[in-house]
């Protein structure tokens, strides 16, 4: 059974990350989310939340975000209204056992998270970039 | 909320939520350090791929001098996260 979908926009700064987290936390506790999943949700909504900001600084319009409860399973959207094409479900190409000399941390945030969720979608049209993903509530 | 403070021993002690907002005040401290330290996880309850950027960063300064940090009392929500990013490879986890 579906409940009621939590919607806010955040305006287009990594400043609004602090805005974002009342959020899923406001979220959290509504439907008892325990520390683990709400762990994996903050981070998987901060790592595509701070992609469309610092990927498309100049996009016009805030970043809307939505979040329900369906069939045991969180369901989240972010949407961007103004992007261009960055698809989230792309391999990154990561290579974790590189030396510390070699490492890099681009791409890693989207790589965890690819990891993490389950049901990672991107659709883009019109310039409308969605990401959308699911997490079991246990 | 986050900080960051170097305790008498000079070992590192974080707190609260370490997000991409806050990797310019958790490298205003690590950028200080100068020699193999602890950095106490006790009190972090989130760190996001900004944080472990920051820690990349400072780990790969530090070797070049025989320096390390050596990450202790590591939740183990932020262990998997060490764990998955092979990170667990890198730096010393206690």
């Amino acid at each position: 059974m579906g409940t009621e979908t939590l919607e806010q926009s955040f305006t287009r700064s990594i400043k609004s990350l602090d805005g974002v987290f009342d959020f899923t936390n406001e979220f959290a506790l509504v439907h008892g989310i325990n520390d683990k999943v709400r762990y994996v949700l903050d981070l998987a909504v901060e790592e595509f939340f701070t992609n469309m900001v610092k990927y498309n600084p100049a996009g016009q319009g805030k970043i809307q975000m939505r979040m329900s409860v369906n069939n045991n399973e969180i369901i989240v959207h972010l949407v961007d209204p103004d992007s261009g094409q960055f698809d989230v479900t792309k391999d990154r190409a990561i290579d974790l056992h590189k030396s510390l000399a070699d490492r890099k941390v681009g791409g890693l945030g989207v790589f965890l998270v690819q990891k993490l969720v389950e049901n990672l979608h991107y659709h883009h049209q019109n310039r409308i970039s969605t990401i959308s993903f699911r997490l079991p509530l246990e | 909320m986050f900080d960051i403070r170097v305790n008498e021993q000079g070992d590192v002690i974080l707190s609260g939520r370490l997000d991409a907002a806050q990797t310019d005040k958790a490298s205003e401290v690590l950028n200080k350090i100068t020699k193999s330290v602890s950095v106490d996880f006790k009190d972090l309850q989130y760190i996001s791929s900004a944080g472990l950027g920051v820690l990349l960063a400072t780990q790969k300064r530090l070797s070049q001098s025989g320096g390390r940090l050596k990450l202790i009392n590591m939740s183990s929500h932020i262990k998997d996260v060490f764990h998955f990013a092979r990170f667990d490879m890198i730096f010393e986890i206690q």
